[in-house]
Protein backbone atom coordinates (compact mmCIF):
# COMPACT_ATOMS: atom_id res chain seq x y z
CA UNK A 1 0.00 0.00 0.00
CA UNK A 2 1.07 3.38 -0.92
CA UNK A 3 0.01 6.74 -0.01
CA UNK A 4 1.48 9.99 -1.73
CA UNK A 5 2.61 12.72 -0.38
CA UNK A 6 3.65 16.44 -0.33
CA UNK A 7 4.40 19.13 0.86
CA UNK A 8 4.44 22.94 0.87
CA UNK A 9 8.25 22.63 0.50
CA UNK A 10 10.28 23.59 -2.91
CA UNK A 11 11.08 19.56 -2.81
CA UNK A 12 8.17 17.75 -3.92
CA UNK A 13 8.23 13.50 -2.14
CA UNK A 14 6.39 10.92 -2.72
CA UNK A 15 5.73 8.66 0.30
CA UNK A 16 5.50 5.18 0.17
CA UNK A 17 2.95 3.70 2.94
CA UNK A 18 3.96 0.01 3.23
CA UNK A 19 1.36 -1.18 5.82
CA UNK A 20 0.27 -5.20 6.55
CA UNK A 21 1.54 -7.28 9.07
CA UNK A 22 3.95 -9.14 6.54
CA UNK A 23 5.95 -6.27 6.05
CA UNK A 24 9.22 -6.07 8.28
CA UNK A 25 9.34 -2.08 7.84
CA UNK A 26 7.37 0.63 8.64
CA UNK A 27 5.73 3.50 5.63
CA UNK A 28 8.53 4.97 3.51
CA UNK A 29 9.33 7.94 1.75
CA UNK A 30 10.64 8.82 -1.99
CA UNK A 31 12.21 12.01 -2.86
CA UNK A 32 13.17 12.52 -6.47
CA UNK A 33 15.43 14.44 -8.53
CA UNK A 34 17.62 14.00 -11.17
CA UNK A 35 20.86 14.54 -12.90
CA UNK A 36 21.72 16.42 -15.99
CA UNK A 37 24.68 15.20 -17.58
CA UNK A 38 26.75 17.94 -18.40
CA UNK A 39 30.16 19.55 -18.62
CA UNK A 40 29.65 20.62 -15.44
CA UNK A 41 30.64 17.32 -14.10
CA UNK A 42 34.43 17.03 -13.79
CA UNK A 43 36.31 14.07 -14.49
CA UNK A 44 36.61 11.90 -10.87
CA UNK A 45 40.40 11.56 -11.81
CA UNK A 46 41.44 11.13 -8.02
CA UNK A 47 39.18 8.15 -7.89
CA UNK A 48 40.45 6.62 -10.76
CA UNK A 49 36.73 6.49 -12.09
CA UNK A 50 37.34 8.25 -15.47
CA UNK A 51 40.57 7.03 -16.49
CA UNK A 52 39.54 3.64 -15.89
CA UNK A 53 35.82 4.77 -18.08
CA UNK A 54 38.50 6.11 -20.76
CA UNK A 55 40.52 3.00 -20.61
CA UNK A 56 37.65 1.16 -21.65
CA UNK A 57 36.33 3.31 -24.74
CA UNK A 58 39.82 4.87 -26.01
CA UNK A 59 40.57 1.25 -28.02
CA UNK A 60 37.30 0.99 -29.43
CA UNK A 61 37.04 4.76 -29.96
CA UNK A 62 40.72 4.57 -32.13
CA UNK A 63 39.24 1.96 -34.19
CA UNK A 64 36.22 4.19 -35.48
CA UNK A 65 37.51 8.15 -35.26
CA UNK A 66 39.43 7.95 -39.29
CA UNK A 67 36.35 6.45 -40.97
CA UNK A 68 33.11 8.30 -38.86
CA UNK A 69 35.08 12.03 -39.02
CA UNK A 70 35.60 11.49 -42.85
CA UNK A 71 33.68 14.71 -44.39
CA UNK A 72 31.06 14.12 -46.67
CA UNK A 73 29.61 17.27 -47.34
CA UNK A 74 28.53 20.90 -45.82
CA UNK A 75 25.41 21.90 -43.93
CA UNK A 76 24.34 25.55 -45.33
CA UNK A 77 20.68 25.44 -43.16
CA UNK A 78 20.41 22.94 -39.84
CA UNK A 79 18.75 19.70 -41.09
CA UNK A 80 15.69 19.33 -38.29
CA UNK A 81 13.47 16.44 -37.55
CA UNK A 82 9.81 17.64 -37.38
CA UNK A 83 6.72 15.80 -38.45
CA UNK A 84 4.18 16.43 -40.45
CA UNK A 85 6.90 17.39 -42.52
CA UNK A 86 10.48 18.50 -41.98
CA UNK A 87 14.25 19.36 -43.44
CA UNK A 88 15.52 16.35 -42.24
CA UNK A 89 13.09 13.95 -43.54
CA UNK A 90 12.60 15.65 -46.68
CA UNK A 91 16.52 15.44 -47.48
CA UNK A 92 16.85 11.98 -46.17
CA UNK A 93 13.90 11.20 -48.53
CA UNK A 94 14.77 12.74 -51.58
CA UNK A 95 18.39 10.85 -51.53
CA UNK A 96 16.38 7.61 -51.21
CA UNK A 97 14.50 8.29 -54.29
CA UNK A 98 17.45 9.37 -55.99
CA UNK A 99 19.09 6.42 -54.68
CA UNK A 100 16.25 4.34 -55.71
CA UNK A 101 15.98 5.78 -59.56
CA UNK A 102 19.75 4.85 -60.31
CA UNK A 103 19.47 0.93 -58.64
CA UNK A 104 16.22 0.08 -60.59
CA UNK A 105 16.20 2.05 -63.59
CA UNK A 106 13.42 -0.61 -65.46
CA UNK A 107 10.52 0.59 -62.36
CA UNK A 108 8.97 3.91 -62.56
CA UNK A 109 9.06 4.40 -58.60
CA UNK A 110 6.34 6.89 -57.36
CA UNK A 111 8.22 8.14 -54.40
CA UNK A 112 9.99 7.15 -51.05
CA UNK A 113 8.92 6.95 -47.77
CA UNK A 114 11.57 6.85 -44.56
CA UNK A 115 9.44 6.06 -41.29
CA UNK A 116 9.90 8.83 -39.05
CA UNK A 117 11.32 6.57 -35.85
CA UNK A 118 13.66 5.33 -38.26
CA UNK A 119 15.02 8.70 -38.26
CA UNK A 120 17.18 8.44 -35.06
CA UNK A 121 18.77 12.19 -34.27
CA UNK A 122 16.45 15.54 -33.86
CA UNK A 123 19.14 17.46 -36.18
CA UNK A 124 22.43 17.12 -38.29
CA UNK A 125 24.07 20.67 -37.37
CA UNK A 126 25.41 23.35 -40.17
CA UNK A 127 28.57 22.82 -40.80
CA UNK A 128 30.97 19.69 -42.36
CA UNK A 129 28.67 16.83 -42.22
CA UNK A 130 30.69 13.86 -41.49
CA UNK A 131 30.17 9.69 -41.88
CA UNK A 132 29.46 9.80 -37.90
CA UNK A 133 26.24 12.05 -38.19
CA UNK A 134 24.94 9.40 -41.15
CA UNK A 135 25.39 6.44 -38.84
CA UNK A 136 24.09 8.41 -35.64
CA UNK A 137 20.78 9.22 -38.45
CA UNK A 138 20.39 5.66 -39.63
CA UNK A 139 21.78 3.22 -37.15
CA UNK A 140 20.20 0.38 -38.50
CA UNK A 141 20.72 -2.20 -41.00
CA UNK A 142 18.10 -1.56 -43.36
CA UNK A 143 18.16 -2.28 -46.90
CA UNK A 144 16.61 0.01 -49.61
CA UNK A 145 13.76 -1.96 -51.30
CA UNK A 146 11.11 -1.10 -54.20
CA UNK A 147 7.51 -2.83 -52.81
CA UNK A 148 4.57 -3.36 -55.28
CA UNK A 149 0.84 -2.39 -54.44
CA UNK A 150 -2.11 -1.17 -55.81
CA UNK A 151 -3.56 1.96 -55.49
CA UNK A 152 -5.86 1.31 -52.75
CA UNK A 153 -3.11 -0.60 -50.55
CA UNK A 154 -0.69 2.64 -51.26
CA UNK A 155 -4.05 4.75 -50.05
CA UNK A 156 -3.94 2.84 -46.51
CA UNK A 157 -0.11 2.94 -46.26
CA UNK A 158 0.04 6.88 -46.89
CA UNK A 159 -3.05 7.33 -43.90
CA UNK A 160 -1.07 5.12 -41.72
CA UNK A 161 2.03 7.63 -42.27
CA UNK A 162 -0.29 10.51 -41.46
CA UNK A 163 -2.14 8.86 -38.30
CA UNK A 164 1.42 8.61 -37.07
CA UNK A 165 2.14 12.22 -36.96
CA UNK A 166 3.45 12.21 -40.98
CA UNK A 167 6.58 10.00 -42.15
CA UNK A 168 9.46 11.76 -44.32
CA UNK A 169 7.97 11.44 -47.63
CA UNK A 170 9.98 12.24 -50.78
CA UNK A 171 9.07 14.82 -53.80
CA UNK A 172 6.07 12.92 -55.67
CA UNK A 173 3.89 12.73 -53.24
CA UNK A 174 1.70 15.40 -51.87
CA UNK A 175 -1.38 13.86 -48.93
CA UNK A 176 -3.31 16.58 -47.42
CA UNK A 177 -5.89 14.77 -44.44
CA UNK A 178 -8.37 17.18 -43.37
CA UNK A 179 -12.01 17.22 -42.25
CA UNK A 180 -13.10 16.54 -45.66
CA UNK A 181 -10.90 13.16 -46.09
CA UNK A 182 -7.71 12.27 -47.08
CA UNK A 183 -6.78 14.14 -50.46
CA UNK A 184 -3.81 11.97 -51.82
CA UNK A 185 -1.68 12.73 -55.42
CA UNK A 186 1.07 11.44 -56.94
CA UNK A 187 3.46 12.95 -59.20
CA UNK A 188 0.63 15.15 -59.68
CA UNK A 189 -2.26 12.71 -60.34
CA UNK A 190 -5.02 11.34 -58.67
CA UNK A 191 -4.57 7.84 -57.34
CA UNK A 192 -5.36 4.74 -59.52
CA UNK A 193 -6.92 2.27 -56.82
CA UNK A 194 -6.52 -0.70 -59.79
CA UNK A 195 -3.09 0.63 -60.53
CA UNK A 196 0.61 -0.69 -59.86
CA UNK A 197 2.69 1.45 -57.82
CA UNK A 198 6.28 1.35 -56.50
CA UNK A 199 7.49 2.78 -53.30
CA UNK A 200 10.95 3.44 -52.09
CA UNK A 201 11.14 2.01 -48.59
CA UNK A 202 13.48 0.30 -45.95
CA UNK A 203 12.83 -3.23 -45.91
CA UNK A 204 11.62 -2.58 -42.42
CA UNK A 205 8.90 -0.77 -43.54
CA UNK A 206 8.18 -3.08 -45.91
CA UNK A 207 8.34 -6.32 -43.63
CA UNK A 208 5.38 -4.36 -41.99
CA UNK A 209 7.56 -2.57 -39.39
CA UNK A 210 6.51 0.62 -37.47
CA UNK A 211 2.83 -0.97 -37.83
CA UNK A 212 2.54 -0.80 -41.87
CA UNK A 213 0.66 -3.94 -41.31
CA UNK A 214 -0.17 -3.43 -45.00
CA UNK A 215 2.95 -3.93 -46.76
CA UNK A 216 3.53 -7.44 -45.50
CA UNK A 217 3.61 -9.89 -47.83
CA UNK A 218 3.88 -7.61 -50.91
CA UNK A 219 6.11 -8.49 -53.66
CA UNK A 220 9.38 -6.74 -52.65
CA UNK A 221 12.33 -5.86 -54.88
CA UNK A 222 16.17 -5.77 -53.35
CA UNK A 223 18.72 -3.56 -53.95
CA UNK A 224 21.23 -5.32 -51.90
CA UNK A 225 22.12 -1.90 -50.71
CA UNK A 226 21.94 -0.84 -47.04
CA UNK A 227 20.14 3.23 -46.43
CA UNK A 228 22.60 4.40 -44.53
CA UNK A 229 25.43 3.44 -47.21
CA UNK A 230 23.60 4.76 -49.84
CA UNK A 231 22.49 8.45 -47.54
CA UNK A 232 27.06 8.06 -47.06
CA UNK A 233 27.13 7.61 -51.00
CA UNK A 234 24.71 10.18 -51.92
CA UNK A 235 25.32 13.12 -49.32
CA UNK A 236 29.04 12.69 -50.94
CA UNK A 237 27.50 13.42 -54.42
CA UNK A 238 25.48 16.42 -53.39
CA UNK A 239 27.02 19.48 -55.46
CA UNK A 240 27.55 22.46 -53.02
CA UNK A 241 26.24 23.18 -49.30
CA UNK A 242 23.55 21.07 -48.50
CA UNK A 243 20.36 23.91 -47.64
CA UNK A 244 17.07 22.71 -47.43
CA UNK A 245 13.73 23.81 -46.33
CA UNK A 246 10.45 22.23 -45.23
CA UNK A 247 7.78 24.52 -47.13
CA UNK A 248 4.86 21.56 -45.70
CA UNK A 249 3.77 21.16 -49.20
CA UNK A 250 3.91 17.68 -49.22
CA UNK A 251 2.29 16.31 -45.90
CA UNK A 252 -0.86 18.58 -44.51
CA UNK A 253 -2.59 17.43 -41.44
CA UNK A 254 -5.64 19.66 -40.85
CA UNK A 255 -8.01 18.01 -39.22
CA UNK B 1 36.97 20.02 -5.14
CA UNK B 2 34.49 19.98 -2.31
CA UNK B 3 32.23 17.33 -2.90
CA UNK B 4 28.75 18.55 -2.28
CA UNK B 5 29.82 21.35 -4.63
CA UNK B 6 30.25 19.03 -7.28
CA UNK B 7 27.26 17.39 -7.04
CA UNK B 8 25.33 20.74 -6.56
CA UNK B 9 27.27 21.70 -10.26
CA UNK B 10 25.48 18.77 -11.85
CA UNK B 11 21.74 18.73 -10.42
CA UNK B 12 19.26 21.03 -12.22
CA UNK B 13 15.96 19.91 -10.12
CA UNK B 14 14.85 18.24 -7.05
CA UNK B 15 15.24 21.00 -4.93
CA UNK B 16 17.31 18.80 -2.59
CA UNK B 17 20.56 18.09 -3.36
CA UNK B 18 22.04 15.46 -1.22
CA UNK B 19 19.05 14.22 1.62
CA UNK B 20 21.37 14.60 4.39
CA UNK B 21 21.96 10.72 6.59
CA UNK B 22 19.51 10.93 9.16
CA UNK B 23 21.45 12.30 12.20
CA UNK B 24 21.44 9.77 15.35
CA UNK B 25 23.75 9.11 17.88
CA UNK B 26 21.68 5.67 17.94
CA UNK B 27 22.41 3.88 14.83
CA UNK B 28 19.58 1.45 15.58
CA UNK B 29 17.37 4.09 15.38
CA UNK B 30 18.41 5.59 12.49
CA UNK B 31 16.02 5.42 9.32
CA UNK B 32 17.00 2.60 6.58
CA UNK B 33 17.15 4.45 3.42
CA UNK B 34 18.04 3.19 -0.10
CA UNK B 35 19.52 5.48 -3.21
CA UNK B 36 18.11 4.32 -6.39
CA UNK B 37 19.57 5.63 -9.51
CA UNK B 38 18.43 4.72 -12.97
CA UNK B 39 18.85 5.29 -16.22
CA UNK B 40 16.85 4.49 -19.57
CA UNK B 41 17.57 4.34 -23.80
CA UNK B 42 20.83 5.34 -23.53
CA UNK B 43 21.42 4.21 -26.84
CA UNK B 44 25.58 3.43 -27.04
CA UNK B 45 25.67 7.38 -26.65
CA UNK B 46 28.94 6.57 -24.91
CA UNK B 47 30.84 9.87 -26.24
CA UNK B 48 28.92 13.31 -25.28
CA UNK B 49 26.36 14.36 -28.16
CA UNK B 50 28.33 16.22 -30.70
CA UNK B 51 28.87 19.72 -30.76
CA UNK B 52 26.97 20.70 -33.69
CA UNK B 53 24.95 23.48 -32.53
CA UNK B 54 22.16 21.44 -31.12
CA UNK B 55 20.01 20.92 -28.39
CA UNK B 56 22.21 18.26 -26.63
CA UNK B 57 25.04 19.22 -28.17
CA UNK B 58 28.47 18.54 -25.72
CA UNK B 59 26.09 16.67 -22.80
CA UNK B 60 25.86 13.15 -22.10
CA UNK B 61 28.64 10.91 -22.09
CA UNK B 62 30.11 7.77 -20.02
CA UNK B 63 32.63 9.27 -18.45
CA UNK B 64 31.10 12.04 -16.62
CA UNK B 65 27.95 9.49 -15.06
CA UNK B 66 30.59 7.32 -14.40
CA UNK B 67 32.24 10.28 -12.15
CA UNK B 68 28.35 11.15 -10.95
CA UNK B 69 27.75 7.85 -9.91
CA UNK B 70 30.96 6.90 -7.97
CA UNK B 71 30.72 10.55 -6.28
CA UNK B 72 26.97 9.41 -5.26
CA UNK B 73 28.37 5.92 -3.95
CA UNK B 74 30.78 7.83 -2.24
CA UNK B 75 28.53 9.74 0.18
CA UNK B 76 25.41 7.08 -0.10
CA UNK B 77 25.79 3.99 1.23
CA UNK B 78 23.46 1.88 -0.08
CA UNK B 79 22.91 2.56 -3.75
CA UNK B 80 20.85 0.44 -6.59
CA UNK B 81 21.93 1.47 -10.17
CA UNK B 82 19.06 -0.05 -12.77
CA UNK B 83 18.60 0.64 -16.41
CA UNK B 84 15.48 0.07 -18.17
CA UNK B 85 16.87 -0.97 -21.67
CA UNK B 86 17.86 0.39 -25.12
CA UNK B 87 21.14 0.13 -23.92
CA UNK B 88 22.32 -0.52 -27.44
CA UNK B 89 22.22 1.18 -30.98
CA UNK B 90 22.07 4.45 -31.77
CA UNK B 91 26.07 5.55 -32.68
CA UNK B 92 28.60 3.35 -34.62
CA UNK B 93 30.12 1.69 -31.32
CA UNK B 94 27.06 -0.62 -31.49
CA UNK B 95 27.55 -0.69 -35.65
CA UNK B 96 31.04 -2.21 -35.13
CA UNK B 97 31.16 -3.59 -32.27
CA UNK B 98 27.78 -4.61 -31.22
CA UNK B 99 27.56 -3.39 -27.39
CA UNK B 100 30.42 -5.04 -26.26
CA UNK B 101 31.03 -1.27 -25.31
CA UNK B 102 28.58 -0.56 -23.43
CA UNK B 103 28.14 -3.65 -21.63
CA UNK B 104 31.77 -3.33 -20.22
CA UNK B 105 31.01 0.43 -19.16
CA UNK B 106 27.88 -0.43 -17.05
CA UNK B 107 29.80 -3.40 -15.94
CA UNK B 108 32.51 -0.40 -14.62
CA UNK B 109 29.63 1.91 -13.59
CA UNK B 110 28.31 -0.88 -11.11
CA UNK B 111 24.73 -1.27 -12.68
CA UNK B 112 22.95 -3.97 -10.52
CA UNK B 113 20.39 -5.10 -13.07
CA UNK B 114 18.89 -3.75 -16.32
CA UNK B 115 15.49 -4.82 -18.44
CA UNK B 116 15.82 -5.63 -22.63
CA UNK B 117 14.26 -3.12 -25.00
CA UNK B 118 13.39 -3.85 -28.63
CA UNK B 119 16.79 -1.93 -29.28
CA UNK B 120 18.65 -4.18 -27.51
CA UNK B 121 17.62 -7.55 -30.02
CA UNK B 122 19.13 -5.32 -33.26
CA UNK B 123 22.29 -7.23 -33.32
CA UNK B 124 20.43 -10.25 -33.04
CA UNK B 125 19.10 -12.61 -30.26
CA UNK B 126 22.33 -14.50 -30.55
CA UNK B 127 24.65 -11.23 -30.01
CA UNK B 128 22.45 -10.29 -27.13
CA UNK B 129 23.23 -13.68 -25.76
CA UNK B 130 27.02 -13.15 -26.81
CA UNK B 131 27.18 -9.48 -24.86
CA UNK B 132 26.13 -10.99 -21.66
CA UNK B 133 29.66 -12.02 -21.55
CA UNK B 134 31.08 -8.74 -20.83
CA UNK B 135 27.98 -7.66 -18.50
CA UNK B 136 28.14 -8.07 -14.32
CA UNK B 137 24.86 -7.42 -13.89
CA UNK B 138 21.78 -9.33 -15.21
CA UNK B 139 19.30 -8.36 -17.14
CA UNK B 140 15.59 -9.25 -16.29
CA UNK B 141 12.64 -9.91 -17.76
CA UNK B 142 9.27 -11.47 -16.32
CA UNK B 143 7.24 -11.21 -20.02
CA UNK B 144 9.78 -12.36 -22.30
CA UNK B 145 9.52 -16.27 -23.00
CA UNK B 146 12.93 -17.04 -24.08
CA UNK B 147 12.42 -20.69 -24.40
CA UNK B 148 14.81 -22.57 -27.22
CA UNK B 149 16.67 -19.45 -27.99
CA UNK B 150 20.03 -18.02 -27.39
CA UNK B 151 18.77 -16.49 -24.50
CA UNK B 152 17.19 -18.88 -22.67
CA UNK B 153 18.19 -19.58 -19.32
CA UNK B 154 20.56 -16.26 -19.71
CA UNK B 155 18.32 -13.68 -18.10
CA UNK B 156 15.84 -13.77 -15.00
CA UNK B 157 11.97 -12.73 -14.33
CA UNK B 158 13.47 -10.55 -11.43
CA UNK B 159 16.54 -10.48 -8.64
CA UNK B 160 16.22 -9.61 -4.86
CA UNK B 161 18.58 -7.21 -3.39
CA UNK B 162 19.12 -6.39 0.04
CA UNK B 163 20.94 -3.35 1.04
CA UNK B 164 20.70 -1.11 4.40
CA UNK B 165 18.23 -3.94 5.54
CA UNK B 166 15.81 -3.28 3.04
CA UNK B 167 14.62 -5.89 0.96
CA UNK B 168 13.91 -4.80 -2.78
CA UNK B 169 12.50 -7.24 -5.41
CA UNK B 170 13.31 -5.88 -9.07
CA UNK B 171 11.72 -7.06 -12.23
CA UNK B 172 11.59 -6.81 -15.77
CA UNK B 173 8.56 -6.08 -18.36
CA UNK B 174 9.57 -5.87 -22.14
CA UNK B 175 7.83 -4.28 -25.44
CA UNK B 176 5.85 -6.37 -28.19
CA UNK B 177 8.25 -6.80 -30.38
CA UNK B 178 5.89 -7.94 -33.14
CA UNK B 179 5.54 -4.99 -35.62
CA UNK B 180 8.38 -3.37 -33.75
CA UNK B 181 11.68 -5.39 -34.22
CA UNK B 182 11.97 -7.67 -37.28
CA UNK B 183 10.94 -11.06 -36.44
CA UNK B 184 14.41 -12.48 -37.29
CA UNK B 185 15.91 -10.38 -34.69
CA UNK B 186 14.25 -12.12 -31.51
CA UNK B 187 13.32 -15.54 -33.46
CA UNK B 188 10.89 -17.44 -31.32
CA UNK B 189 10.56 -15.28 -28.47
CA UNK B 190 7.39 -15.35 -26.89
CA UNK B 191 5.64 -11.73 -25.61
CA UNK B 192 3.39 -12.63 -22.46
CA UNK B 193 0.83 -10.43 -21.28
CA UNK B 194 2.72 -7.27 -19.47
CA UNK B 195 0.10 -6.40 -16.89
CA UNK B 196 -0.47 -10.24 -15.91
CA UNK B 197 2.71 -11.06 -15.92
CA UNK B 198 3.48 -7.60 -13.89
CA UNK B 199 1.25 -8.54 -11.01
CA UNK B 200 2.21 -11.94 -10.81
CA UNK B 201 5.50 -11.38 -10.28
CA UNK B 202 4.56 -7.96 -8.15
CA UNK B 203 2.46 -10.35 -5.96
CA UNK B 204 5.77 -12.81 -5.42
CA UNK B 205 7.94 -10.49 -4.69
CA UNK B 206 5.63 -9.09 -1.94
CA UNK B 207 4.18 -11.67 -0.24
CA UNK B 208 5.79 -14.75 -0.90
CA UNK B 209 9.73 -12.99 -0.68
CA UNK B 210 8.62 -10.53 1.80
CA UNK B 211 9.93 -7.45 -0.14
CA UNK B 212 10.08 -4.17 1.13
CA UNK B 213 10.15 -2.23 -2.00
CA UNK B 214 8.98 -3.80 -5.76
CA UNK B 215 10.61 -1.79 -8.76
CA UNK B 216 9.24 -2.74 -12.57
CA UNK B 217 12.07 -1.97 -14.92
CA UNK B 218 9.89 -0.96 -18.32
CA UNK B 219 10.75 -1.26 -21.82
CA UNK B 220 6.78 -0.18 -22.41
CA UNK B 221 6.78 3.25 -23.09
CA UNK B 222 5.38 6.14 -20.71
CA UNK B 223 2.07 7.04 -22.21
CA UNK B 224 0.07 6.40 -25.79
CA UNK B 225 -2.65 7.75 -26.98
CA UNK B 226 -4.36 4.61 -27.74
CA UNK B 227 -5.11 1.26 -25.81
CA UNK B 228 -1.59 0.18 -25.94
CA UNK B 229 -0.38 -0.83 -22.66
CA UNK B 230 2.15 1.87 -21.23
CA UNK B 231 3.69 2.48 -17.53
CA UNK B 232 0.20 4.91 -16.78
CA UNK B 233 -1.85 1.66 -18.18
CA UNK B 234 0.30 -0.78 -16.26
CA UNK B 235 0.25 0.97 -12.87
CA UNK B 236 -3.40 1.58 -13.05
CA UNK B 237 -3.83 -2.10 -13.32
CA UNK B 238 -1.68 -3.29 -11.36
CA UNK B 239 -0.99 -4.08 -7.50
CA UNK B 240 2.35 -4.38 -5.56
CA UNK B 241 4.35 -2.39 -8.10
CA UNK B 242 5.83 0.58 -5.80
CA UNK B 243 8.17 1.87 -8.77
CA UNK B 244 7.99 1.69 -12.32
CA UNK B 245 10.95 2.41 -13.59
CA UNK B 246 10.54 2.86 -17.68
CA UNK B 247 11.82 3.93 -21.09
CA UNK B 248 11.16 3.39 -24.59
CA UNK B 249 9.05 6.48 -25.64
CA UNK B 250 12.51 8.91 -24.26
CA UNK B 251 10.24 10.64 -21.73
CA UNK B 252 11.85 13.79 -19.76
CA UNK B 253 9.84 13.47 -16.57
CA UNK B 254 10.73 16.57 -14.35
CA UNK B 255 9.14 14.68 -11.73
CA UNK B 256 7.94 11.14 -11.24
CA UNK B 257 4.58 10.81 -11.89
CA UNK B 258 1.92 9.26 -9.84
CA UNK B 259 -0.72 6.87 -10.88
CA UNK B 260 -3.57 4.92 -8.48
CA UNK B 261 -3.71 1.16 -8.52
CA UNK B 262 -6.01 -1.29 -8.82
CA UNK B 263 -6.30 -0.79 -4.82
CA UNK B 264 -6.42 3.08 -4.97
CA UNK B 265 -2.86 3.26 -3.83
CA UNK B 266 -0.26 5.41 -5.31
CA UNK B 267 2.42 4.16 -8.03
CA UNK B 268 5.10 6.19 -9.07
CA UNK B 269 6.59 5.92 -12.54
CA UNK B 270 9.68 7.79 -13.30
CA UNK B 271 11.53 7.97 -16.78
CA UNK B 272 14.48 10.09 -17.69
CA UNK B 273 14.56 10.88 -21.42
CA UNK B 274 17.28 8.82 -23.00
CA UNK B 275 21.28 8.97 -24.34
CA UNK B 276 22.69 9.28 -21.06
CA UNK B 277 21.29 12.93 -20.82
CA UNK B 278 20.29 12.26 -17.29
CA UNK B 279 20.35 10.08 -14.06
CA UNK B 280 17.37 10.08 -12.44
CA UNK B 281 17.68 9.47 -8.26
CA UNK B 282 14.83 8.30 -5.99
CA UNK B 283 15.56 8.49 -2.38
CA UNK B 284 13.76 6.16 -0.42
CA UNK B 285 13.59 6.34 3.58
CA UNK B 286 11.89 3.41 5.94
CA UNK B 287 11.78 5.45 9.24
CA UNK B 288 11.13 3.74 12.41
CA UNK B 289 7.62 3.69 13.36
CA UNK B 290 7.08 7.65 15.11
CA UNK B 291 9.77 8.64 13.13
CA UNK B 292 9.42 11.57 10.67
CA UNK B 293 8.60 9.84 7.79
CA UNK B 294 11.09 11.48 5.62
CA UNK B 295 13.30 14.92 5.27
CA UNK B 296 10.81 17.23 3.73
CA UNK B 297 7.59 15.37 3.50
CA UNK B 298 4.47 14.79 5.81
CA UNK B 299 2.02 11.96 5.94
CA UNK B 300 -1.03 12.43 4.59
CA UNK B 301 -2.86 9.68 4.78
CA UNK B 302 -6.09 9.86 2.53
Amino acid sequence: MIQYLSTGLTVLSFCLLLAGCQRPLGPAAIQPQFYAITAAIEPDSTEGVATRVAGIIDPYADQLSEAMNRVIGEVALPLVKAQPESSLGNWTADLLLTAARDLFPDYDIAFAVQNYGGLRIAQIGSGPMRVNDIYELMPFDNELVLVEVTGREMTDFVKHTLTDGGWPVSEGLVAIRSRDGMDIRVQGKEVDDEATYYLAVPDYVANGGNDAAMLLDKRQIGSGKMIRDLLIEYAGKTQGPISVESDGSRIKIMD
Amino acid sequence: MDRRQFLKGATIAGGSLLVPRMASAHSERRARRLTILHTNDWHSRIDPFPDDGGRNANQGGAIRRASLIKEIRSVEGDVLLLDSGDIFQGTPYFNFFLGEVEMKLMTEMGYDAATIGNHDFDGGIQNLADQLRHADFPLLSSNYDFNGTPLDGRTEPYRIFERGGVRIGVFGLGIELAGLVPSELYGSTRYLDPIERGNETAARLRTDEGCDLVICLSHLGYRYRDEKVSDVRLAAASRNIDLILGGHTHTFLDQPVTVMNLEGQPTIINQVGFGGLRLGRLDVVFPKSGEVKCVACSNLRV
